[in-house]
């Protein structure tokens, strides 16, 4: 179908307007409120209203006229021309004329609804519909940015596309209704058993199934647990049974075994009875055998040991006489020795008095010597220490001064000085050079080539009417330094009184003097102290003591008759010829001590070996005397006839040992270690054995108490129940399962189908709608949609450029949307086209988002489709940017030329 | 030992085995035709009494195996002492290989003693080998007292000082496998076999019937010794066996006994096989079962299905109603299912050949590659091309 031309009158702002479309690109010109919009929605209104509808009415009257709306719109289809004439007057009085003029058919009314509908290829509607018809083809204002495969935008016509991309003759693809409702029926049945994403029903049979295989498995297995328990509990029974049996029959052998080895213990016992008794008479004729022959050995040993000692004792008796010859030798020797022992004391005694005499008469010289020296000291000393008694003296006759108070007196003195100097600079120094008159300073007269030196304020009187009052400079600084002096002089003279001195240099030289005195006495006191002092007074005093006892000892040892020697060499000599004859006695003394400790020793040592000869043979005759005794006593113990009875002892011995050795020989074939070690193990055989018996009944108690406790159940036959109702339920579940795969396989196998056919029936629209959008934008271009069962959905794009993502239709710009939107509509509208091979596309202001750039792009995608046989009618308020689109242009600007416009050839 | 002062020539009793009341019957998938098959052991309890009477028999001996275990529940060990006392003559029982008298069994039970004293008098059970009087006759039970007894059970008797009883006949009750009867052991086996008895080691000139338990149908195991088989069938038996009967036992001291065969039992436990060629397999098979379960009728019937070969997807959905049906209609059904499901070339052309419905062709076309395949994955895809068949109408 192609539009050719339009005429409106009475339409909203539009009284009488004829537009003549391009049959391949038209661009509508025209400002806001200028009726482009109105003028496309004319032409839709009489193509897709029926006549008689009164929806939207009121909106299409003209304002200012009362006449009915009318439309006439010239198309061509399929060869032939069309004039189709509406005017709308709601149910009554419209009018609708439908001229074929190939034919020359009309049809008017109802009828020419109806036709009409049959050539756009069209469905009946319901009114409020009308406006949806061909939405994909006319691109409202304000919907160019909408999905064109949403249901809103394109329900009518994509079922259409769907239809037609599916169901092409002979194609073989899509499904049939039977198809369908065997799909429903298999998703009803699927549902039955898998609910979303696969997953088995709760609710499902074969849920309920695989339930009942784990319920009959538990139950299986609990049951065949019990039975097995009792079962056990049985079997314990009689194990315990043959155990007991066996222990029974363990315990009679083991009664048998010990009667036998009892009997062969007491014949042991019986045997090894006799054999200590005879063992015992064995000992008894062994011992006296055995005291016997020990009694005569030691009989005979005596007798030797007396014959021994005896021929001992006589060399003794020569050796003892010989010893105490000698011990009489030696004490006769000791006694000479001690005579001459004293002589040699008495000797040395003598010389020993006579050197002491001497040596103390040596002595009083000494002292003598001794006193006349410390005499001499002293008299020095005294000296000395009357010249301390006078320095004494002296100091105490001065005053006591010190040096620091020396100091502050010069210092008093000194500072004294200087006051009295800056007193002196302050002055006012008078000097009368020459005298013509009296000149008098206060009561002062005063002489040419005197001078007066003023401190103080004083009047100078010259002659008798002039007096001239002198006052020194300084002002307070005179006054300070008097206050100064006299404060310096005041304490000066304090210091000067308390210290007892007429100034500073008196108290400067008495402080020298005091030291000079102070330091004489100390040496004179060193001097004394050096002398010795009073140590030396003390030992003259014992000095004389000393000389006193002296002359007395002497007095008392001088030798009557003779006279005290007073020459010191003579006694010198003396002394030294009287020590010589001591020494000589005392060493005389010493020999002579020597010899007779040497004797003493000798007398003393030949004593003790006579008494050690003496004691020894005093010992032997002793030895002889006991010896003898034993002799008697054992001779008297053991009786007379020794060797006799000791062979009469032997026989008894070597019978008695015979009758033990066939004892033995008894006892060993008997095998008693043998017969005790069976008797134990039997004695431990049934100790265990009854333990084990014991336990056995025990056991036994405790399964019986088991099968008690069992109760009347019949567990047989409730596992039996339990193993059958397993396998009937693995049975039904296998079958159920079998089924539900068999229906799963199903639904897998037709959703797969459903799928890859919905992909493949899209392929068209999406390389066509790829086609425009490469030229909107170059190539690569990739489309993504596909169908369902209402028409199409999942618009999604991509582009090279685009980081090779693909993205929802809802997701793009403003712009983009309007531009894949028209693409689409333009792939749409050429599939549907089919063999008319046109379709009218209407985009009214469709493009405003897109950039000047794009809109390039826009206008070759609008030629591209133009090319393809689609008729484009662009209404735009921007004429100008589709200048290039190469398309018939009508301005609907009010005033301008009649929108005819020239028509590209 | 007495001597009566009259012993009738011949005496006529009833030897029967292998009751095994209370068996729960646990394969059997229904839990009411559990309850009837239980319930169905009583009753033919019941029948033997009516048969007692009819017969005149003196007693009746159980070979064994009266109860299923040998620790029942006391509702089984009741119900079991009611039907005993119905039957009205003393009932000789022996403990078999189910319900032995080991440790903590039934026969010690203090319920089961005095359920059995004052409920069922008649009922008499024997422990131990010491010969019984009953009737004129001497019976010699040969009790077991655990499940596998390594030695034979008969062998006491062959040690036993016959001279010591008088001219009634001798009946030994035994329960246990025989060689002769099975037949199929060699001598290794017979060592290790449990509850062996060695028929050919017995003293059988000393006796005059031997009544065996053990073996569900009825069959003489050799000179003078018989099986009498369960008294109502308890499982599938074996092509040619006699099962749900009693012997009917006549006997006299140094004749041959004379044994008769009679049914006491109301269960059928049918087996069949059957292999599919074509499709009109499970309308044949369906008329077949109709014909051989017309006696005693659907409801006490149990069958034991085997079905194999193949069928296409028509022929196998219309088995599978079938099969619905004889499930709920018999006592038990118990399928051995390999049909393998083969579409015919129709079928499967149907499905995939179908221009019109392009994606059920598809999925029909990728299920018969799956199968063709095999693997694991084959036959579940079989299951979902008779799905598909079945949910797509069946006419795509």
């Amino acid at each position: 179908m192609r539009l050719k031309a339009a005429t409106l009158r009475n339409y909203r702002m539009h009284e009488e307007l004829r537009v003549e479309f391009d049959p391949a690109r038209t661009v509508v010109g025209g400002p806001n409120e200028s009726g482009k919009s109105t003028l496309v929605e004319a032409i839709h209104r009489a193509l897709f209203f029926r006549h008689r509808s009164a929806v939207d009415l009121e909106s299409i009257r003209p304002r200012r006229l009362t006449a009915a709306p009318e439309v006439v719109v010239e198309f061509s289809r399929r060869g032939h021309e069309y004039e189709l004439h509406k005017v709308f007057k709601g149910p009554q009085g419209s009018v609708a004329k439908l001229t074929d003029r190939t034919t020359g058919e009309q049809f008017t009314g109802d009828e020419a609804d109806d036709r009409l509908r049959d050539l756009l290829g069209v469905d009946d509607v319901h009114p409020s519909k009308f406006r949806g018809q061909w939405s994909h083809l006319w691109v409202w204002q304000g919907m160019a940015t909408a999905d064109p495969t949403s249901a809103d935008v394109a329900s009518d016509s994509a079922k259409k596309l769907r239809l037609k991309l599916a169901g092409g003759p002979g194609r073989g693809l899509g499904e049939s209704e039977h198809d369908s409702a065997t799909y429903a029926t298999i998703v009803a049945t699927h549902g039955e058993t898998y609910g979303a994403k696969g997953v088995v029903l709760k609710s499902s049979d074969l849920a309920a199934a695989r339930a009942d295989v784990d319920t009959a498995r538990q139950a299986a297995a609990d049951a065949a647990a019990t039975l097995r328990d009792l079962e056990q509990a049985a079997d314990a029974i009689l194990r315990e049974e043959a155990t007991l049996a066996g222990c029974s029959d363990t315990l009679d052998e083991a009664a048998r075994a010990i009667a036998r080895t009892d009997a062969v213990l007491a014949r042991i016992e019986g045997v090894e009875r006799q054999l200590e008794h005879e063992k015992r008479e064995l000992k008894a004729a062994d011992d006296a055998y055995a005291t016997l022959a020990q009694g005569d050995a030691e009989i005979r040993s005596l007798d030797q040991a007396i014959a021994a000692v005896r021929t001992s004792l006589a060399p003794q008796e020569t050796d003892l006489a010989t010893l105490a010859g000698h011990e009489k030798r030696s004490q006769e020797a000791e006694t000479q020795a001690a005579a001459a022992l004293a002589q040699a004391a008495a000797e040395e005694r003598t010389a020993m008095t006579e050197q002491d005499f001497f040596e103390t008469i040596g002595r009083a010289f000494g002292l003598a010597a001794r006193r006349a020296q410390l005499e001499k000291t002293l008299g020095q000393i005294a000296a000395r220490e009357a010249e301390i008694a006078r320095l004494d003296s002296q100091l105490r006759e001065l005053p006591t001064i010190n040096e620091k108070q020396a100091d502050e007196l010069a210092d008093l003195e000194r500072r004294l000085g200087v006051a009295k100097a800056t007193l002196d600079a302050i002055a006012t120094r008078i000097e009368v050079r020459s005298a013509a008159e009296t000149i008098s300073l206060g009561e002062e007269r005063l002489e040419a080539g005197e001078e007066k030196t003023l401190t103080d304020a004083a009047d100078l009187t010259i002659g008798r009417g002039t007096t001239i009052r002198v006052t020194p400079g300084g002002g307070q600084t005179l006054a300070d330094v008097r206050r100064t002096i006299a404060e310096i002089d005041g304490s000066l003279a304090s210091k000067l009184t308390a210290l007892g001195v007429a100034s500073a240099a008196a108290a400067r030289e008495t402080f020298e003097h005091r030291t000079t005195a102070d330091s004489l006495r100390k040496q004179l006191l060193a001097t004394v102290e050096e002398l010795g002092g009073e140590e030396l007074k003390a030992e003259l005093a014992q000095t004389l003591s000393a000389i006193e006892a002296a002359d007395a000892e002497i007095a008392r040892k001088l030798p009557t008759g003779r006279a005290r020697p007073a020459d010191a060499a003579a006694i010198a000599t003396a002394r030294e010829q009287v020590a010589r004859r001591h020494a000589d006695a005392a060493k005389a003394f010493q020999d002579a001590q020597d010899g007779f400790d040497a004797a003493r020793r000798a007398a003393a040592d030949a004593t003790k070996r006579r008494q050690e000869a003496e004691a020894a043979m005093t010992a032997s005759r002793e030895d002889l005397q006991r010896l003898g005794i034993r002799k008697l006593a054992l001779e008297s113990h053991h009786g007379g006839d020794r060797e006799g009875r000791l062979c009469e002892r032997a026989d008894a011995k070597k019978k008695a040992g015979e009758t033990v050795a066939g004892l033995e020989q008894s006892l060993a074939s008997l095998n008693p270690t043998q017969a005790r070690a069976d008797r134990e193990r039997l004695a431990r055989t049934v100790e265990l054995t009854e333990k084990k018996a014991a336990e056995a009944r025990e056991r036994q108690a405790t399964a019986r108490g088991r099968l008690q406790q069992a109760g009347s159940t019949d567990l047989h036959t409730a596992k039996a129940s339990a193993d059958a109702r397993l396998e009937l339920a693995e049975r039904r579940l296998a079958e159920i399962d079998r089924r539900g795969r068999a229906i799963d396989l199903l639904r897998k196998l037709f959703d797969d189908r459903r799928q890859a056919v919905a992909e493949q029936l899209a392929a068209p629209l999406r390389d066509k709608v790829a086609e425009y959008l490469d030229a909107l934008c170059g190539g690569g271009s990739r489309v993504e949609v596909s169908l369902t069962n209402d028409g199409l959905a999942g618009l999604k794009v991509s582009r090279p450029t685009a980081d090779g993502g693909s993205f929802d239709f809802g997701s793009l710009s403003g712009g983009t949307k309007e531009q894949v939107a028209a693409a689409c509509r333009l792939a749409m509208a050429e599939l549907l086209a089919d063999g008319d091979t046109c379709l009218p596309i209407v985009f009214d202001d469709a493009f405003t988002n897109s950039d000047p750039e794009r809109i390039q792009g826009v206008q070759r995608v609008l030629d591209l489709g133009a090319r393809r046989g689609l008729q484009i009618i662009v209404l735009s308020c921007n004429p100008q940017d589709y200048g290039l689109l190469g398309a018939k242009a009508i301005d609907l600007t009010p005033g301008s030329p009649t929108p005819t416009g020239p028509t590209p050839a | 030992m007495s001597i009566p002062l009259y012993l009738p020539a011949v005496i006529t009793f009833i030897h029967t085995a292998d009751w095994q009341l209370g068996k729960p019957f646990s394969r059997v998938a229904d839990e009411e035709s559990r309850a009837r098959l239980r319930q169905e052991r009583l009753d033919a309890v019941r029948r033997i009494g009516d048969l007692a009477r009819e017969r005149r028999a003196a007693f009746v001996v159980v070979a064994g195996d009266l109860f299923d275990s040998n620790r029942p529940t006391n509702r089984t060990v009741s119900e079991a002492c009611d039907a005993i006392a119905s039957i009205g003559v003393p009932v000789h029982v022996i403990p078999g290989n189910h319900d032995h008298a080991g440790p903590g069994s039934i026969w010690e039970q203090d319920f089961f003693l005095a359920e059995s004293r004052e409920r069922a008098p008649n009922l008499k059970v024997h422990l131990t080998t010491n010969p019984v009087d009953e009737s004129g006759c001497i019976l010699l039970p040969c009790p077991l007292h655990r499940r596998q007894a390594a030695s034979d059970p008969c062998g006491w008797i062959r040690e036993f000082d016959f001279a010591s009883l008088d001219g009634r006949p001798r009946i030994l009750i035994a329960h246990g496998s025989t060689v002769d009867f099975k037949g199929e052991q060699d001598e290794e086996d017979l060592a290790v076999q449990p509850n062996f008895i060695q028929l050919e080691h017995l003293p059988t000139s000393e006796l005059d019937y031997i009544a065996l338990g053990d073996w569900h149908g009825f069959a003489k195991a050799g000179d003078k010794a018989w099986y009498a088989g369960s008294h109502e069938t308890d499982r599938f038996p074996k092509a040619g066996q006699t099962t749900g009967h009693v012997a009917v036992v006549r006997v006299g001291r140094g004749a041959a006994p004379e044994v008769e065969p009679v049914r006491t039992g109301r269960s059928r436990w049918l087996v069949h096989e059957e292999t599919f060629s074509g499709d009109a397999g499970p309308a044949t098979l369906h008329d077949l079962l109709n014909q051989l379960t017309q006696e005693p009728g659907r409801q006490w019937v149990l069958l034991k299905l085997s079905l194999a070969g193949s069928l296409g997807l028509a022929a196998h959905a219309e088995l599978e109603a079938r099969l619905r049906s004889w499930q709920a209609a018999l006592l038990d059904l118990r399928l051995d299912r390999n049909v393998a499901i083969e579409p015919s070339d129709a079928e499967i052309e149907a499905l995939v050949d179908c221009p019109d419905d392009p994606l059920i062709g598809h999925v029909a076309r990728e299920l018969v590659a799956r199968r063709e395949a095999g693997g694991d994955d084959g036959p579940i895809a079989a299951t979902a091309l008779a799905m598909l068949h079945q949910l797509a109408g069946g006419d795509a």
